[in-house]
Order: structure tokens, then sequence, then C-alpha cells
């Protein structure tokens, strides 16, 4: 029984290394708070060279939102709208009141994503993704969450010798299209979104850690939905 | 004594990794997969692409398996957007009303497009 908790502290120091990470409670104090319900997703903000990211990034937002316990208003009918006012540029609104969303909308809170870099790299296998998320209340205009990752997609393929493995990969990140990248990223950067109205967990995770605001990582594929 | 850690070890992957996923809401599984039939659609709008996010709006709606057992939000909304764009206008209202049915906190944005179409 010693032994075990013995090695049990030795895998969670593993697993922990770094300066101490914040508890949700008190690094998301503001979600805790205001307790937000209904979440607009805004259109990326594209700042990289992939000119179809902010499309697919999209489209591809709203589930792990909506798993997270949030109200997600329908993300085909928002962006419609949003189009027809011609507020489907988000960079303008990231630094202005957000009041006009609530009551349009009836928005909370509303998500930001600014997708800084997105590099495909066909001999590694690999996508390299720096994207930030913001979250920002509209009551209030203040950041309520925000992560930003430099993360490392990973698309290689092991086919039991090095150069059918090369070849493989090399096809496999070809063809990667953004929407198993932007999951992957979604899934690793929001895991730590205080859970939602919806949630049984709701109010209930203030004492679970928060992730890093910055990180790097390497991911891979997250399965379907 | 190290293949006693080692058993350990594996024991503690096995009780972390082991069990079914259990989310809120399931998407469509792997057929209609919502993340690919929506990306699909997005991409190029026409009917093969309108046609499978129909069938996946459907698979979301009448076989929600997550675990709070109702269509997640705003589906229901984005598939009688979906009804309307195919001409099939009562079908598509009666499912924005859904969408407040369920999601009282719709009513303002909901009631906004349903203004629309009566215009």
């Amino acid at each position: 029984m010693k032994k075990i908790f013995f090695l049990s502290t030795i895998i969670f120091i593993i697993v922990s290394c770094g300066p101490p990470l914040e508890l949700r409670s008190v690094a998301y104090k503001g979600m805790y708070e205001e307790k937000p319900l209904s979440v607009l997703i805004m259109p990326p903000i594209n700042r990289s060279t992939a000119v179809d990211a902010k499309e697919y990034f999209h489209s591809t937002l709203n589930v792990p939102i909506a798993n997270a316990g949030y109200y997600v208003i329908p993300p085909f009918l928002s962006m419609e709208i949003l189009k027809k006012e011609s507020a489907y540029d988000s960079e303008l609104f990231l630094d202005i009141p957000l009041k006009k969303f609530e009551e349009v909308f009836g928005a909370d809170v509303i998500v930001f994503t600014i997708i800084h870099k997105w590099d495909k790299n066909k001999l590694l296998a690999t996508v390299k993704v720096d994207v930030e998320y913001i979250i920002k209340s509209v009551k209030t205009n203040q950041i309520l969450y925000t992560r930003r990752g430099q993360i490392t997609y990973d698309a290689s393929v092991d086919a039991g010798n090095a150069l059918a493995s090369l070849i493989i990969s090399a096809i496999n990140t070809a063809v990667t299209d953004y929407v198993p990248v932007a999951r992957a990223c979604n899934a690793f950067t929001l895991f730590d979104l205080p859970r939602g109205n919806y949630s049984p967990l709701h109010m209930k995770d203030g004492a679970e850690k928060a992730g890093r605001k910055t990180f790097k990582a390497t991911v891979g594929s997250v399965g379907y939905y | 004594m190290y293949k006693r850690n080692y058993i350990v070890l594996i024991t503690a992957f096995l009780l972390v990794s082991c069990g079914p996923p259990k989310t809120l809401y399931t998407w469509g599984g792997k057929k209609y997969a919502y993340s690919k039939t929506s990306y699909k659609y997005l991409k190029a709008s026409n009917e093969e692409t309108s046609e499978r996010l129909t069938k996946t709006y459907e698979k979301i709606i009448n076989d929600q398996k997550g675990t709070r057992k109702v269509p997640p939000p705003g589906i229901l909304a984005d598939y009688g957007f979906l009804l309307l764009q195919q001409n099939k206008t009562e079908e598509g209202k009666q499912m924005l009303m859904k969408e407040i049915e369920l999601y009282p906190e719709s009513e303002i944005f909901i009631t906004r497009i349903l203004k629309m179409i009566g215009e």
C-alpha cells in the first residue's frame, strides 16, 4: 500500500513538473462570478497564411463548448446574421464594447480565436499551429478566459520501416484537413474551461487545476464527433 | 519488486484510460460525424453536402445518446435554418420554435430570426 502511494506520488510529480498551476477558480475567477450561459462564437481571426483556416476553425468550436455545458448560439445561423450585419470581421470587435451582442444574440460571453500561425511540414508530417482563445464578457467587457498554445499536430504514421513511414506520413500531412487539427487544438486548450450550467460539474470544478496561459504541446487526432 | 511496480503502473494507466467517454451530447456517430459533414457543407454547399448535413442533424436530434438525452444547443435551430434554405418554411419554423422550448435562453436571437422570416 505504502509502495503504491509512493509510486502515485512520483507519477503526480512527473505530471505536474514546473511552476505550480493555479486553481480554475483563481485563474478564471470571472467565469465563476458571472456564470455565463449563452456563448457566441465569433469567426476566427486569421493572421496566418492559411487562407481557409478561418471557416474551418469556426466549424469545430461549438462542439467542445457545448460539451462543456454552455448554450452555444447556433453557429450557422449566427454566422449568417454576422455576415448580413457586416460583422464578419471579428478583429473589429476585439477591443470595443460588446453590449450590442447581448441585444441581438442574447449572448453572455463571446469567444474570439486568433490563428497566429498554421504551418504544414510535409517532411516531418506535422502541422504547427499557434492559436489564442479569448472569452470576453458582454456585460463587463472583461476577459474571463484566455489561453494561447503553440501546438504541433503530429500526423506521422509508423509503417514498420523508415522509408515507408516517411512516405505515408508525408501523404498523410498533405491530406490533413484543417478539421482534425482544429479539433485537436480545441480539445487540448479548452479542457480546463470551467463547466457551464448544463454540466453536472457546474460550479463544482473550481478546485481543479487550470492549464497554463501559454503552452507548447504536441497532440494527435482526438477521434470523431 | 520491479515487476510489481510495473503492474501497479499498468493498472494505474488502465484505470485512467478505461471506460466509455461520457459526454453531455453525441454528435452523429461515425457515419454522420457532425464535424465532418458541417465542414463539408461549409466548404461547398450543394445538394449532396446539404443532404448529408440534414441526415446528421436528424441523427443528432432523434438518436441522442449523450448524458443529457436532448439535442445539443443550436442544433435544432441550425437544422431549422437548413430547412428554410430548402424552402421547407413550416418545418424550419417548427425547429426554431423547438430550440426556444428546449433552450429558453435562445429566445432573443431566435425570435429575431422568426420575425425576419415573417417579413
